[in-house]
């Protein structure tokens, strides 16, 4: 026990050193790109730095932007599991976002207090992600339909209804039809600060209670357990006795619901209203999170704070020096590209030094 | 002088000790086999000598001279060659590319396909091959793809060759000509190691056997003085005794466990199963008998619920259950080993706890509610690793890391564990060393004595007279007989799987009243 525990702690040990050579060989990569743009780059890494963790606010919004991708990531994490590649979470956010403003405006002028009208627009968002990801998840099961194909084809059908629906004068579009997004939802529905003085919202904490309850979902139940098989090897799992396209049905519904979810903690949390850009493609950049994350409910944590300080950061560098958004954006694309490099690398050396120094090396 | 020398070779993988300062000679012209169980230490040692591994300690001398031998471009040029298990073929290339493959100083930087033909087909012909170098590897009969590797060895001028376990994917017809090839390589001069756990085949083929046990080099003997049973203490590390199947009193009591009747069941081809009756009885085995493909994967499956049974009816204890889910006949206490324990038996990258609990896992006492229970699995994984003798660190450890034996018996031990009252096994000792079959077999036979029925599905012949009440024989989806075993001979029920009827099935087992 005490040996595993002491590996697993130099594992860690190795990611996070790891991790730490990336981000210098980003930066590094990144202040030859800056010097060619006619910048200094020691004090654009100070403003990121700044930008992402230099004060209250600076965390709060970093926290802030890492609450979608948390939550996505753990919708994308889950299908995965279950061997379903979903990359529609952009689309089932969309839904939730949209199921969630929908039922805010049921409830726009019936007095319920705010817990309430929060708990049924994330349950609505909830419900709405569901269905979006059972429509994939059943094309599967029953037709073999890619699930590749059919999620990203749904994340289309979304955005144009979306779209549609908020359009200027549109059927959910603000009464005065002059901006193409939905009326401002009512305060009571808007998920309150959790920081004193800053704009970090429950959103927050309500990303790390969907973290828990994955990991305990994933490890302790029996869903969980029939989730992993089939995803593993669902001959085995049928073998066993498990209905692999039931299976594969309930982890699409899972997956898409949790995306849904997130779409209603942006909406009641951050944007307060619905509009075709409400996401800048947080359902995308959370496969990436998903996967730095490798597909652990931990893991996800910290690649999506890293993910949201990064953005953050790189944000505020633009705004503060002038360095043009475009560029901004390369670094961050820097610096994705080396961590996750990087944490291919891991795993190479690692199982070297399984050879060299202790444990079983397995096929 | 030796073609190959081998002195102190030692290969360590973390705790684990996989060759423990293994010596072994072989000479000129020479079969030397290598005998020993899954995990011994065989795969080890022979990729340590063709440069996969790089030993701890140890030295290689060839033809007398040392060398170093770090990868396998180095074990190629010092003429040492190596079939592998598993075919390192290109499927989709034909023979003549997949023996050219990465060889530019022979083909030069352009491929003329026409006169490299040419002269594949030229060296075939000193090796008396014969097939085209134009046919593509995919489309040739496993032991042709097999002789397409020993030729690849050969054309890199391999004069030690070195055969991982090269019967294990081979008929008996394949088998022998195998062995011709090996007489006529080693007429001319070539030395050959042969990596095998069957006994008969070393025996037939080789001059001399080294025995390795748990990484360690257990004896030397040449074959000809070589006995059965003295080897098996060496490798297995006590004396082999065959099971027999105990007497059953006249006066036993059966009850009719699986009834099938017409039963039909098709696959993506054709009719697999074409409308067979038979019936199993409560502490009987019947085995089934057939070359592979005439229906017993399927039938198998169908009764398991794994596959969709077409028309028919399987009763057990009287209730039907074609067509009812894998679920609901498993709770019905009918338990399946099935054929392919990687791709099927087990989820590799569960551990073995987990992998315990695969047809139970919403079952009390391992699920309360929507949770696992996750002491009680670990605890009844802990039970099976110690009854059935698995060799693993912990319940922990993935079922990948477990040798192909083990892995049997985790499955075999699932399995098990609820006291089935019918149990189909699929080749249940498929690729399993003698330790292993002697102990499956053990298994199998104390479910027949504790009441079970047993539908014992297996390509080894000697198995099936060895533990069966009746023998089914099966061809192309129909029942050809259904015969004692002591009754018939070998080749009787080789006609029989090769498709001749034999009259008067026998329909009750010898022994017992038919309740």
């Amino acid at each position: 026990m005490k040996d595993k525990l002491l590996s697993f702690l130099k594992s860690q040990l190795k990611s996070i050193i790891l991790i730490i050579v990336a981000l210098i060989c980003s930066f590094a990569a990144a202040a030859v790109v800056l010097l060619f743009a006619g910048y200094n780059p020691v004090e654009a890494f100070e403003s990121i730095l700044a930008g992402a963790i230099g004060s209250r606010t600076a965390i709060a919004q970093s926290f802030g932007k890492a609450t979608p991708l948390m939550i996505l990531g753990i919708s994308v994490a889950v299908a995965f599991k279950g061997s379903s590649f979903n990359i529609g979470a952009e689309g089932q956010f969309y839904a939730g976002a949209l199921g969630a403003v929908l039922c805010e405006m049921a409830l726009h002028n019936s007095g319920l207090p705010s817990a309430a009208i929060i708990t049924l627009c994330l349950l609505s968002a909830f419900l709405l992600g569901a269905v979006w990801g059972m429509i994939p998840g059943y094309l599967k099961a029953s037709r073999g339909a890619s699930e590749v194909v059919t999620t990203v084809m749904l994340t289309s059908v979304i955005l144009l209804l979306v779209g549609f629906l908020v359009s200027q004068g549109g059927p959910i579009a603000e009464p005065r039809g002059i901006y193409p997004e939905t009326q401002e939802i009512v305060e009571s529905a808007r998920l309150p600060y959790i920081w004193k003085g800053t704009r970090l919202h429950l959103g927050f904490a309500i990303a790390l209670a969907v973290v828990a309850a994955s990991y305990f979902f994933l490890e302790k139940t029996t869903g969980g357990y029939k989730i992993k098989a089939t995803g593993l090897n669902p001959n085995a799992a049928a073998y066993g006795g498990i209905s692999v396209g039931m299976v594969t049905i309930s982890t699409m519904m899972l997956s898409g619901a949790i995306a849904g979810l997130a779409g209603g903690v942006e909406v009641l949390g951050t944007s307060w209203k619905l509009y075709v850009n409400l996401s800048p493609g947080y359902g995308y950049n959370a496969i990436a999170v998903a996967l730095l994350g490798r597909l652990s409910p931990i893991g996800i944590v910290f690649s999506a704070l890293l993910f949201g300080m990064l953005n953050t950061g790189c944000n505020q560098m633009a705004r503060y020096i002038g360095i043009p958004n475009t560029i901004a954006a390369v670094i961050q694309a820097l610096v994705l590209l080396f961590v996750v490099g990087f944490s291919i690398l891991e795993n190479k050396t690692f199982s070297l030094k399984l050879k060299k120094k202790g444990g079983t090396v397995c096929e | 002088m030796y073609a190959l020398e081998i002195k102190g070779f030692t290969k360590t993988f973390g705790t684990l000790v996989a060759n423990d300062n293994i010596s072994l000679t072989l000479d000129k012209g020479e079969v030397l086999a290598i005998l020993g169980e899954n995990g011994a230490g065989k795969t080890t040692l022979m990729r340590g000598i063709y440069g996969m591994e790089v030993p701890d300690s140890g030295e290689m001398v060839l033809s007398g001279e040392r060398v170093s031998i770090r990868f396998p471009k180095d074990a190629i040029r010092h003429g040492i060659g190596m079939v592998h298990q598993h075919f390192m073929l290109i499927n989709n290339f034909t023979v003549a590319e997949n023996l050219v493959l990465g060889m530019t100083e022979y083909t030069g930087q352009l491929l003329d396909r026409k006169t490299i033909n040419q002269k594949i087909n030229a060296f075939f012909e000193q090796y008396h091959f014969d097939v085209p170098a134009d046919a593509k590897v995919k489309d040739l009969p496993v032991g042709l793809q097999q002789r397409v590797e020993i030729m690849k060895v050969l054309f890199r001028g391999a004069q030690i060759l070195v055969l991982d376990e090269p019967t294990a994917v081979l008929t008996p017809q394949e088998t022998q000509e195998l062995f011709h090839i090996i007489r006529r390589l080693q007429s001319e001069g070539k030395s050959i190691i042969f990596i095998s756990h069957k006994l008969d085949e070393v025996k037939a083929i080789s001059q001399r056997i080294l025995v390795l046990r748990l990484g360690r080099v257990s004896g030397v003997v040449n074959t000809s003085e070589a006995d059965e049973n003295r080897m098996a203490r060496m490798m297995i590390g006590r004396e082999l005794h065959t099971e027999e199947k105990p007497h059953q009193s006249a006066d036993l009591i059966r009850r009719r466990v699986l009834k099938v009747e017409h039963l039909i069941i098709k696959n993506e081809k054709t009719i697999a199963v074409k409308g067979i009756d038979f019936t199993i009885f409560s502490n009987e085995i019947l085995g089934v008998a057939g070359v592979d493909g005439n229906g017993q994967k399927e039938l198998a499956e169908g009764i398991a619920g794994l596959c969709r049974v077409e028309s028919g009816s399987i009763l057990l204890n009287g209730r039907q259950i074609a067509g009812k889910s894998v679920k609901e006949i498993r709770r019905s206490k009918v338990a399946h080993i099935p054929e392919d324990r990687r791709a099927t038996g087990l989820v590799l990258g569960f551990s073995i706890s987990d992998n315990c609990i695969l047809s139970q896992h919403d079952c009390p006492p391992f699920a309360k509610g929507i949770l696992i229970d996750k002491k009680t699995v670990r605890r009844f994984a802990r039970q099976c690793i110690e009854d059935y003798r698995i060799m693993a660190a912990s319940e922990a450890e993935t079922a990948a890391c477990l040798s192909g034996g083990n892995q049997q018996k985790l499955i075999v031990a699932r399995e098990l564990a609820g006291d089935p009252e019918l149990l189909v096994a699929m080749k249940p000792t498929r690729g399993l060393d003698v330790g292993a079959v002697e102990y499956i077999h053990s298994c199998l036979l104390e479910q027949r004595s504790k009441g079970a029925a047993v539908l014992l599905i297996s390509s080894e012949l000697e198995e099936l007279m060895q533990l069966s009440d009746r023998i089914m024989v099966m061809h192309n989806g129909e029942i050809t007989g259904i015969v004692y075993p002591e009754q018939v001979t070998a080749e009787e029920i080789g006609l029989m799987m090769a498709g001749q009827k034999r009259p008067e099935p026998v329909l009750v087992p010898k022994q017992g009243v038919i309740a």
